[in-house]
């Protein structure tokens, strides 16, 4: 559950990235967030991450207060939610099971654990069979899949996805917002940030519109519309 | 830190130093060469040390006194002299004992001072052990001070001492400035070292901190990434030194006209500077990767 009260963020420049923003997801919800570029998307999940503190308001994740996290806690904040960037972020170095493998083992899993885990994520994914590959041999759909199943092996029950489709080609990028919908069918909550229309005119979830930092639009089963 | 956490931060600090052979090269030479300085000073300064303790115990005061002293002048003196702080030992040499002992100096010679026995020219003399060099001028202003109950000169080697300590002082200014100064370098070096690991694994530790990893998790690497080159930088200088010491203290004991000094043996030399070199190395292999990590983890 995500709850924003008068949630804030004034960057150092002046910039506002968030401005007096306070919703409500609840556990389990697909949520897409939209609006035009600058219009805070990015800002809130870099909130929602602890990349960035806010200047003002409340924000609770999880049941967790981030104004009271210490930087102590954050790494176990973070545990408890996945995050995908429209730019893949994998290691070039390690190959596709490696990366995948790399966030079990940065969280101390047991060899055990990952050897179990990390083939039935790759195959939830549907990339079983390019385990081998490194990161440069796949296409870009390939790649980004590859960011989900790292971000959802440790089992977080938030998934967090910022454009994941703005580098892909209209039909790579259906496969993975319908990769999204069957993560969220097994209980994670999913939130998107996105400029895509028509993927969130079709899916018919619920959209979340800001403009400035601001809701401007909290609608369920809608679709997109930039108002002006 | 569980086994498997442990056995991922060994596996990547060696991939790390591998992936960068050339800047972890140049770091563990640096630090040799500054601690290859650190172990030739510190050789010199235990074995001027010794020196000195052989030198005090050598050397002592010689005080002859006046002729024609009744033996009671002569006790009086005595317990004058043994009033003195920090006079270790005193002896009573009488001019005939002195005409004995110098007989057995010149051997084979001796017969030269046959005609002496009856007309002896040696002063009756007392022989002073004092607790330290630096104690020597308050020991002989006091013996000044006696020239009214028989003491007639006053002889000692103390200039020879003096100018040694003065070197031995002088060394150990000069080395700390050396080490201090390679020290610095060293630091800086592996900073720049351990900040170039760090620079091409930041996609890595950006991803770390996004999947949750702890800060000493993402340190982990780092730190005993620095501890292995300060580990390298101090066995190289060491085995170095070590190989050194003896040709080096057979070359002097041979070339130096001194009058049979000791030198420390190898062995105890290295079991004190063997740990001190490691505690160093290491130390400054942590410092370095330490402060070139540190703004990296603010993600
Ligand atoms: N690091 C930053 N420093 C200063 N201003 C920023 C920074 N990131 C974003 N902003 C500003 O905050 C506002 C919202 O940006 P962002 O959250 O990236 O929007 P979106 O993701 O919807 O395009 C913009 O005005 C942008 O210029
Ligand atoms: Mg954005």
């Amino acid at each position: 559950m995500i709850v924003a009260e008068n949630l804030t963020k004034i960057y150092e420049n002046g910039a506002k990235g968030i401005d007096h923003l306070s919703l409500r997801i609840e556990d389990g919800e697909f949520v897409f967030v939209v609006g035009s570029s600058g219009s805070g998307k990015t800002t809130l999940v870099k909130l929602l991450l602890r990349e960035v503190t806010p200047t003002e308001g409340k924000l609770i994740v999880n049941g967790d207060d981030l104004s009271a996290l210490t930087r102590g806690q954050m790494p176990f904040y973070r545990r408890r939610m996945g995050v995908v960037f429209q730019d893949f972020r994998l290691l070039t170095n390690k190959t596709i099971y490696e990366n995948v493998a790399f966030a079990m083992q940065i969280v101390g899993a047991s060899n055990r654990d990952i050897r179990r885990s990390v083939p039935s994520v790759l195959a939830l994914v549907g990339l079983q069979r390019k385990a081998k590959a490194y990161p440069d041999q796949l296409s870009g759909g390939e790649q980004q899949r590859t960011a989900l199943a790292r971000a959802i092996v440790n089992k977080p029950p938030l998934l967090l996805a910022d454009e994941p489709t703005g580098n892909l080609d209209p039909d790579t990028a259906w496969d993975i917002v319908t990769l999204l919908e069957d993560i969220n069918d097994r209980g994670t909550t999913v939130v998107v940030a996105t400029h895509a229309k028509d993927i969130v005119d079709q899916m018919k979830k619920r959209v979340i519109t800001l403009r400035n930092g601001n809701l401007v639009r909290d609608i369920e089963k809608g679709g997109y519309r930039d108002e002006f | 830190m569980n086994f498997r956490s442990f056995s991922y931060t060994i596996m990547e600090a060696f991939r790390g130093l591998i992936k960068n052979r050339l800047m972890s090269a140049a770091s563990i030479i640096t630090l040799s060469s500054c601690l290859f300085m650190v172990s030739i000073s510190f050789c010199l300064a235990v074995n001027l040390d010794y020196l000195l303790i052989q030198m005090e115990s050598m050397m002592s005061i010689t005080v002859y006194l006046e002729d024609g002293m009744s033996t009671e002048e002569v006790n009086d003196l005595i317990g004058r002299v043994n009033q003195i702080p920090f006079v270790t030992q005193l002896e009573f040499i009488s001019s005939g004992e002195a005409l004995e002992r110098f007989k057995v100096d010149l051997e084979d010679s001796a017969h030269i001072l046959d005609g002496l026995d009856k007309d002896n020219p040696l002063p009756n003399s007392l022989v002073l052990d004092i607790d330290s060099l630096s104690h020597w001028d308050y020991v002989e202003n006091n013996l000044n001070e006696l020239k009214e109950y028989g003491v007639e000169t006053i002889q000692h080697g103390r200039q020879a001492a003096n100018a040694l300590m003065t070197v031995n002082n002088l060394l150990r200014v000069v080395g700390a400035l050396v080490i201090a100064g390679l020290g610095v370098i060293s630091v800086v070096i592996i900073f720049n070292t351990i900040r170039i690991a760090v620079n091409t694994r930041k996609t890595e530790i950006n991803i770390m901190k996004y999947v949750g990893a702890t800060d000493a998790f993402i340190r982990g690497p780092f730190i005993v990434e620095g501890m292995i080159i300060g580990i390298f930088g101090a066995v190289i200088p060491l085995a170095g030194a070590y190989a050194l010491y003896n040709p080096v203290k057979d070359f002097l004991i041979n070339s130096l006209p001194v009058i049979d000094f000791l030198f420390h043996n190898q062995s105890y030399v290295f079991s004190l500077l063997t740990p001190l070199l490691f505690a160093v190395g290491v130390l400054i292999g942590i410092v370095g990767s330490t402060i070139s990590i540190r703004r990296y983890l603010n993600v």
